[in-house]
């Protein structure tokens, strides 16, 4: 990669990153069901970043750089479980692309980028599965009583809540791909010949 | 000449890990300690940043402790609640998380590329952090430009209101990234060879001192969960 691309991947990161932290906080005013929605619109708005950034910078290494560093930024905002996540979300991007030529390919960037959200969307589910109840309270004393977070792993643990985030979340990044599609067509494809005005 | 800053955004660096570590684990005297340093430490780097920042906490603070929270457990003002919560308890951190975000990127890259990281990854922190703030600038121009423009955002037409945001805010990435990699490869940032700073960032008392502080709200922590 180039000095260029990773300068306009870490500023689009910031973007993907601003987004996905403000519609994280839209998301509390849904409150008890915030949970099965809160990384879904991010999912959703986040995706014609990814789309012009895969088409733009088609190289190698693209999607880990947007991953890791959204995770190095989780972590020192406080919440360094994030790391590991993001990390394996972007390998996964990255996997799913599959071959170099693949990253102007919209089949192959919405399958990566709905695998990598899949794999964030569940951060909460790994969080409980890693800390436990005890270390729930134990790590977020002023946020969880034991009960509340019993009632936290109650809702992940819970099959059927379970299936909701994902379906939910699964929903979310499709139609952010076909968002990210049409946005990238529409203002940064140029191959696209337009109907002009005297045409 | 060289300037001298008067503390290092390595010392930072340091002591924001320090903080990350102990934030959620810590007593509350050693949460107040964090927190009163933190805040000092934006007043040596900037003043007026630093009175912003503890208005805005105080403010909270109040919030949270004038309304009682056996009415807000549950249900989305339960959420409002809980989310308030995390930002004061994370209140050091993003204290030093501004104070880092106001050193240069040119000062930031040189920083991280004396601890021996590679340099793209020291090129990606270090424009995440510098830029974090600025995009809520960009969000008040692209809000300034609709205005001027008579264009609104409404619920009824959710594509069209998304995109009058998130194309600008895509575009300046593209136009940002332009320009600031023309202006590191003027800095001949690619050149291969020992890079050098105009800015003096050895460490000084200051910042051993900084680091010490956090050293020992680590110790003080530990020994408190043993």
């Amino acid at each position: 990669m180039k000095l260029k691309d990773i300068v306009v991947v870490s500023l689009l990161g910031v973007v993907g990153f601003v987004v996905s932290l403000l519609s994280g906080m839209i998301t509390q005013v849904f409150g008890t069901y915030g949970i099965f929605v809160h990384v879904s619109i991010g999912s959703l708005l986040c995706a014609p970043v990814y789309f012009v950034m895969c088409h733009k910078i088609a190289k190698r290494g693209t999607i880990f750089i947007y991953y890791l560093l959204s995770g190095i930024i989780y972590a020192v905002m406080g919440f360094i479980p994030m790391l590991p996540i993001m990390l394996v979300a972007g390998i996964l991007g990255e996997a799913c692309i599959g071959g170099k030529d693949n990253y102007i390919n919209n089949g192959r960037i919405a399958i990566s980028y709905v695998v990598s959200q899949v794999i964030y969307a569940l951060h909460g589910f790994f969080f409980i599965l890693f800390l436990g109840v005890e270390g729930l309270v134990k790590t977020f004393p002023n946020l969880f009583t034991v009960e509340k977070a019993q009632m936290v792993k109650g809702i992940f643990f819970n099959p059927k809540n379970m299936v909701i985030i994902l379906l939910i979340e699964l929903i979310a990044s499709i139609l952010g791909t076909l968002l990210g599609k049409y946005i990238y067509n529409k203002f940064f494809n140029k191959s696209i010949t337009r109907a002009g005005i005297l045409s | 000449m060289k300037t001298e800053i008067q503390i290092k955004p390595i010392s930072v660096g340091i002591l924001m890990i320090i903080y990350t570590s102990i934030v959620f684990f810590c007593t509350m005297p050693v949460y107040w300690l964090m927190l009163i340093f933190s805040f000092f430490l934006a007043a040596v780097v900037k003043r007026r940043k630093s009175i912003q920042l503890f208005a805005f906490y105080i403010i909270l603070f109040g919030l949270i402790n004038i309304v009682p929270s056996k009415y807000f457990l549950y249900g989305w003002l339960g959420a409002i609640y809980t989310m308030v919560l995390i930002v004061l308890k994370l209140f050091p951190l993003w204290t030093l998380s501004g104070i880092m975000s106001d050193f240069s990127t040119s000062t930031m890259i040189y920083s991280l590329r004396n601890i021996h990281l590679p340099n793209s990854l020291c090129i990606g922190v270090a424009i995440f952090f510098r830029f974090i703030p600025e995009y809520r600038e960009y969000l008040s121009e692209i809000r300034e430009g609709l205005k001027a423009r008579n264009i609104e955002i409404t619920v009824f037409r959710p594509i069209h209101s998304l995109e009058v945001y998130l194309v600008p805010m895509i575009y300046k990435a593209f136009e940002t990234g332009e320009t600031l990699s023309c202006a590191l490869i003027t800095k001949g940032i690619e050149y291969d060879c020992k890079k050098t700073s105009y800015q003096d960032l050895s460490f000084t008392w200051r910042d051993y001192a900084v680091i010490l502080v956090g050293l020992i709200l680590l110790g003080i922590t530990i020994c408190q969960k043993l």
